[in-house]
């Protein structure tokens, strides 16, 4: 049976690759955004009269897959976070209209002037258990996050608080420094409570996207006596803070949650329970929602959309909110001031010919976006020309330097093989093009190849590696072209660009580094007028696309599938696995027509 | 023989010692490592993760940190899971697997020996076809489109069974069938052709020729003599059957530990895939011992030293 | 190791027997329609393995996209276009390429997976299954292990490794990167072989022909190559056509993991790999890859059950 496990293998890889990067909260959130047309489903949302409530209050939904983890403070993929988003409320959380911060366990918060500090005034509130959520919950909670003994992925989103900057570097430390040395570092960081009910954050420097960032589910309140209790996270032991509670957890089988009777919010759990499957698998998960199984499904497979529309029944459930994440591919600029991630190669122009602006332009003008959209996104999305997504402050929806037009892309090319010192691109070798196997980007890849080819004879050499691998070797800089996705943890500008194009970020895969980028963007963190920020943000952005950093194609949306009989929906740009998943505690269960 | 046996056992032993050598090795020799994200982790944050497991230890350090563990029943942290252990995520879904496994494995062999058997008996002739042509189909349908053709017809159509899940009888039907689709074929392949080998021994010439009736040579002698190769090819179909298929377990949303192996190598889940590896080892090797031993039973003349 | 020169059973027993009786042999095939029909198909495999390239209606990377817009626009719908539409006779995927040019050039790299993978497998697992069977005792021990070992190691790391290796060296790039596939899992999947020769040799040699042969001085080698294979071949011929299959779709996930043939090229498995997702909205795009698998498997079978038929001279008069 060797060969019949290596034969199993073919969906395998291809399967886990896109495992992985779902659950890297890559794909991400979709919306309902201001302006927009929404799904009919948000729309029946507020409206749900109590009358046409069914009498049987369950949701069952799907969410993917075992969560690997339902500590707050470490979680980091959407299998998780669609479970942790019913069961904890940050500091303050999203308006789903306007993506802006709003009160949650915070019933107010002040900014001094200089930006500088943040203080939280709680609501009276209770955990699942019935003992009260004080204001020193946060601060463990917080520290907890950057405390290096705890390797939390998100710890980052707590920069800027003051003293954290020192901690988050200790994590390199090896080996890391005594307990008490590392206690003392942590009771410097700016976090204090007080009292009970006054939480205050001091920061080191501005950060005007700081509260956007404290929307996350990283910085929930955690009591200390729970999660340091032995198997904290189970049901039964699990205290939550949020409007549901952790009912059952049968591993990578389900999870069964019921209202927290402690819940402090506004709006009180209609349903009574949430049923939450873990299909691995998306044909079975759209299967069982025709079964009538789950009630909700998102995302619906590119493939099954067409099908989807074309049904009588299932075409009024589905629609396509948008959602905050972008496809775009990675020219590799071959900039890298730290030294980091020198590539060897760039140093002669000629081996590495995306390190020219103009081939860069030329290639990005050789695209038909909207035709790249059709026939491999199934024609769902936005075509983009810019990083930021539409419906965040900074982004530039209709701006787009280079649109496709092979004219123009001739005349770059022209000047570029010029400027590399090659008598026509056919004499370039080969590109190399890396993609991961079995997430369905090789007809994107193969889409554009062709492009490429057709436009200057210009060769490519399409490499598709196992998923570890491929994120391995375009980190190194060993592509000249890449596949690159992303989608936003919180609604921000800066959440989009740092990190992805400042010089040096830990995801900047395409070595691009523009000084004048990255001194807007530090202008932009202390900057308190709105408006002024944004030009700021928009500035930065243009300029990247300018740049042809990156080849931007697509904006994402959430093709989803939600039953007439579910309301009370608010859908966010956020969502990533269930629609309406910030706010379960609105879900009502309708009569069946 | 039980001195035969004994030292069969033993020698599971250094397989098992040699398949994790080479199992962990090639782990750590392949790029990536459990914190691979899209989304990449601080560098600081990876360093971190790195020394708290111990990843940063030189490898022989690290595998005698694993074997000592393995050998007192530790299989470790798992580094996708990160708050259970391997032992906790093994004996959540193992009878689950098993129980799928042995139950594929059944209804493989009920109908897979005598297809091959009628096969071998209307040879050349319409049985043969059939089964010949079951055969094929059930060697080529891949797995996937098997699992989701039974589910969009007797699921999504007739809704008959749940799609998925392993909650209840109901909820066993289809996936048992979809497993067990390839190996029927095998199975019946292989007996066919052990059977028409036997056909043409001397000894069942004989006695024909000597007129015993026709049921009792089939039975007595031809099925006996030709289950040598299907004993072979058994011992490695349960050893698969009941560690889990991967496309199975995702297809039918199943609980059980067939979908760690391969995720476990995707996510370079270190211990998970080591516990999944020696599983696997075991059961091979525990098999074969179990298929030589058969041999020596249904053809006594075979005698090991 | 060398003791097995000829393991193919066609040419053991063409060896073994006098010119006559191989045409008796060719006789009795020629007589199985069932197996000519197999014949005819193998013939028709290796014709379009070697031919199926220039007889492609496009070349097999070229994206019709045109067509794509104008089904969309036709209302259609946006996707792959079904058979028969805009001159694609059994369809396209989702950027237009045409499946029959696809298929027709993936011939040649399934069909050379499927042969060669076999002879490999043959190659390995038939001389280590019939040493060990034939002395028994320590090497039999000692290779039976090993054959644990590589039943039980994860294969595919094994094969990540080599692609990641190998990639981009003269040897990974070899017959367009076939070597490498041939080399991945021909290493990896002999072991059902070797212990199905084994156990059949386990049985066999304890038979009275053997000991008579062993009386009269023929040497260990002799009796195996020419009177135990021979009588164990059915089995054998089972694994190695059942094995075709499992290579050609093996062969896809190894492109996947980006061993061989790299995209736009596509083989047989990897349509599959690539086409299972619309198995429910599109299901030619996965019917048509496996009906050519299954007449692969299907032609060798015939053919495979005809020539052991015809080989075996006592069972002349029972057809």
């Amino acid at each position: 049976m060797a060969q019949k496990r290596l034969l199993g293998l073919v969906a395998v890889v291809a399967i886990i690759a896109a495992a992985c990067g779902g659950s890297t909260a890559t794909s991400a959130p979709a919306s309902q955004e201001p302006g927009t047309s929404g799904p009919p489903a948000s729309a029946a949302a507020p409206t749900a009269k109590t009358g046409d409530l069914a009498e049987e209050q369950i949701l069952n939904v799907d969410i993917a897959g075992e969560p690997p983890t339902l500590d707050p403070n470490k979680a980091q993929d959407s299998n998780s976070l669609t479970v942790l988003r019913a069961l904890h409320r940050p500091l303050v959380y999203i308006d789903p209209a306007t993506l802006e911060p709003t009160p949650a366990l915070a019933e107010s918060w002040e900014i001094s002037d200089d930006a500088k500090t943040l203080t939280f005034t709680l609501r009276d509130a209770q955990y699942s258990n019935g003992d009260p959520i004080v204001a020193g919950d946060l601060v463990y909670s917080w520290k907890r996050l950057v405390d290096p003994r705890t390797a939390a992925p998100y710890s980052y989103v707590m920069a800027e608080v003051e003293g954290a900057g020192d901690l988050l570097a200790l994590a390199g430390a090896d080996p890391l420094p005594a307990d008490a040395e590392i206690d003392a570092l942590l009771d410097t960081l700016g976090v204090e409570a007080p009292d009970d009910k006054t939480f205050i954050v001091h920061l080191s420097t501005p950060a005007t996207y700081f509260l956007a960032a404290m929307t996350l589910w990283v910085g929930v309140p955690i009591q200390e006596s729970w999660i340091t209790s032995p198997s904290a996270f189970e049901a039964g032991n699990y205290v939550s803070s949020g409007p549901f509670q952790l009912q059952t957890w049968n591993h990578n089988s389900e999870i069964v949650l019921t209202p927290n009777p402690n819940w402090y919010g506004d709006v009180k759990p209609t349903l009574t329970e949430i049923h939450m499957s873990m299909s691995p698998e998306p044909a079975q998960a759209m299967a069982a929602y025709e079964a009538g199984e789950i009630d909700m499904l998102l995302p619906v497979p590119s493939e099954d959309i067409e099908r989807v529309k074309a049904d009588p029944v299932m075409g009024a459930e589905y629609t396509e909110p948008p959602a905050l994440s972008i496809t775009y591919y990675n020219y590799n600029n071959g900039l890298d001031p730290t030294g980091q991630k020198t590539n060897p190669r760039c140093e002669d122009p000629k081996a590495c010919p995306t390190a020219n602006k103009e081939f860069r332009i030329a290639l990005t003008q050789a695209v038909d976006k909207e035709a790249f959209k059709l026939a491999t996104f199934a024609n769902t999305g936005i075509v983009a020309g810019t990083m930021i997504m539409p419906g965040l402050p900074g982004a530039t929806p209709d701006y787009e330097p280079y649109p496709y037009d092979l004219a123009a892309a001739q005349e770059h090319m022209a000047t570029a093989l010029q400027e590399l010192g090659y008598a026509s691109a056919a004499d370039i070798p080969p590109l190399r093009f890396g993609f991961n196997t079995g997430s369905g980007h090789e007809p994107r890849v193969a889409f554009l190849a062709q492009a490429w080819e057709e436009a200057f004879g210009l060769k490519t050499d399409q490499i598709g590696s196992e998923f570890g691998v491929f994120l391995t070797q375009r980190t190194a800089g060993e592509y000249d072209l890449a596949r690159n996705g992303w989608g936003a943890d919180y609604p921000h500008a800066n959440n989009q660009i740092a990190g992805l194009f400042t010089c040096g970020g830990g995801n900047n895969d395409q070595q691009y580094c523009n000084p004048q980028v990255d001194e807007w963007m530090t202008q932009a963190a202390s900057e308190a007028d709105q408006a002024a920020q944004q030009t700021l943000y928009e500035q930065v952005n243009k300029t990247i696309a300018d740049d042809a950093a990156s080849l931007f194609l697509r904006w994402g949306v959430n093709s989803q599938l939600v039953r007439p009989y579910v309301g009370g929906l608010q859908v966010t740009p956020m969502d990533s696995q269930v629609p309406g998943e910030h706010f379960y505690e609105s879900i009502q269960m309708l009569v069946r027509q | 023989m039980i001195r035969y046996i004994t030292r069969r056992l033993l020698w599971i032993i250094p397989v098992l010692f040699a398949v994790s050598v080479i199992t962990f090795l090639l782990m750590h020799a392949v790029p990536g490592g459990p914190w691979a994200r899209e989304k990449a982790l601080p560098d600081a944050v990876e360093a971190r993760l790195n020394a708290k497991y111990g990843l940063d230890q030189p490898l022989y350090e690290q595998y005698g940190r694993w074997a000592i563990a393995f050998a007192t029943g530790d299989l470790g942290p798992s580094y996708r899971y990160q708050d259970r252990t391997v032992n906790d995520i093994v004996a959540d879904g193992f009878w689950v697997t098993f129980q799928l496994g042995v139950m594929a494995f059944g209804l493989a062999v009920l109908v897979g020996i005598p297809l091959g058997i009628l096969a071998a008996l209307g040879h050349n002739r319409w049985p043969d076809y059939l089964t010949t042509s079951i055969s094929i189909l059930g060697v080529t349908t891949p797995s996937f489109v098997l699992g989701i053709l039974l589910i969009v017809v007797f699921s999504v159509q007739l809704g008959w069974f749940p799609t998925g899940g392993w909650e209840g009888p109901e909820t066993w039907v289809l996936p048992t069938i979809a497993l067990a689709g390839f190996p029927i074929a095998v199975i019946a392949r292989y007996t066919r052709a052990s059977m028409l080998e036997v056909t043409r021994k001397d000894y069942i010439r004989t006695a024909h020729s000597k007129g015993v009736r026709n049921q009792s040579v089939v039975s007595r002698h031809m099925i006996r003599n030709a289950l040598i190769p299907v004993v072979t090819i058994l011992g490695p179909t349960l050893a698969f059957l009941v560690t889990g298929s991967f496309i199975i377990e995702r297809v039918f949303n199943i609980p059980g530990i067939g979908q760690f192996y391969l995720n476990a190598i995707s996510t370079r889940d270190y211990s998970l895939l080591m516990a999944m590896t020696m599983l696997y080892a075991f059961a091979v090797a525990f098999l074969n011992v179990v298929v030589d031993v058969l041999y020596a039973y249904i053809d006594p003349r075979i005698r090991y030293s | 190791m060398a003791t097995v020169t000829r393991p193919l059973p066609g040419q053991v027993v063409r060896e073994r027997r006098s010119a006559g009786l191989w045409r008796d042999a060719w006789g009795r095939l020629r007589k199985n329609r069932l197996a000519l029909v197999g014949l005819f198909m193998v013939l028709l495999l290796l014709f379009l393995g070697i031919f199926g390239p220039f007889i492609a209606p496009y070349p097999y990377a070229q994206q019709d996209l045109k067509a794509i817009q104008q089904a969309a626009a036709d209302g259609y719908g946006i996707g792959p276009l079904n058979p028969g539409q805009y001159g694609h006779v059994l369809g396209t995927d989702q950027l237009g390429r045409d499946l029959l040019s696809r298929l027709l050039d993936g011939a040649r790299i399934s069909v050379s997976v499927a042969l060669v993978v076999q002879l490999v497998i043959l190659l390995i697992g038939v001389p280590i299954g019939a040493i060990a069977g034939w002395f028994s005792g320590r090497l039999d021990n000692l290779l039976m292990r090993f054959t644990d070992i590589i039943y039980a190691f994860p294969d595919l790391l094994f094969i990540i490794i080599l692609s990641v290796v190998f990639r981009e060296t003269a040897f990974g790039r070899a017959f367009d990167g076939l070597l490498m596939i041939f080399v991945a899992i021909g290493l990896t999947s002999w072991v059902t072989v070797a212990r199905l020769v084994r156990g059949q040799l386990l049985s066999l040699k304890e038979t009275e022909f053997v000991e008579a042969a062993r009386a009269i001085g023929v040497q260990d080698r002799k009796i195996i190559t020419k009177h135990l294979l021979p009588n164990g071949v059915g089995p054998i011929i089972v694994a190695v056509t059942l094995g075709i299959p499992g290579a050609i779709i093996a062969e896809s996930t190894l492109s996947y993991i980006g061993i061989g043939v790299q995209p736009p090229r596509a083989s047989w498995g990897s349509l599959i790999a690539e086409g299972y997702k619309w198995i429910r909205a599109e299901p030619h795009l996965v019917l048509f890859p496996a009906i050519c698998i299954a007449s692969a498997l299907a032609s060798f079978t015939f053919l495979g059950d005809g020539l052991r038929d015809a080989l075996d001279p006592k069972l002349k008069g029972k057809q």
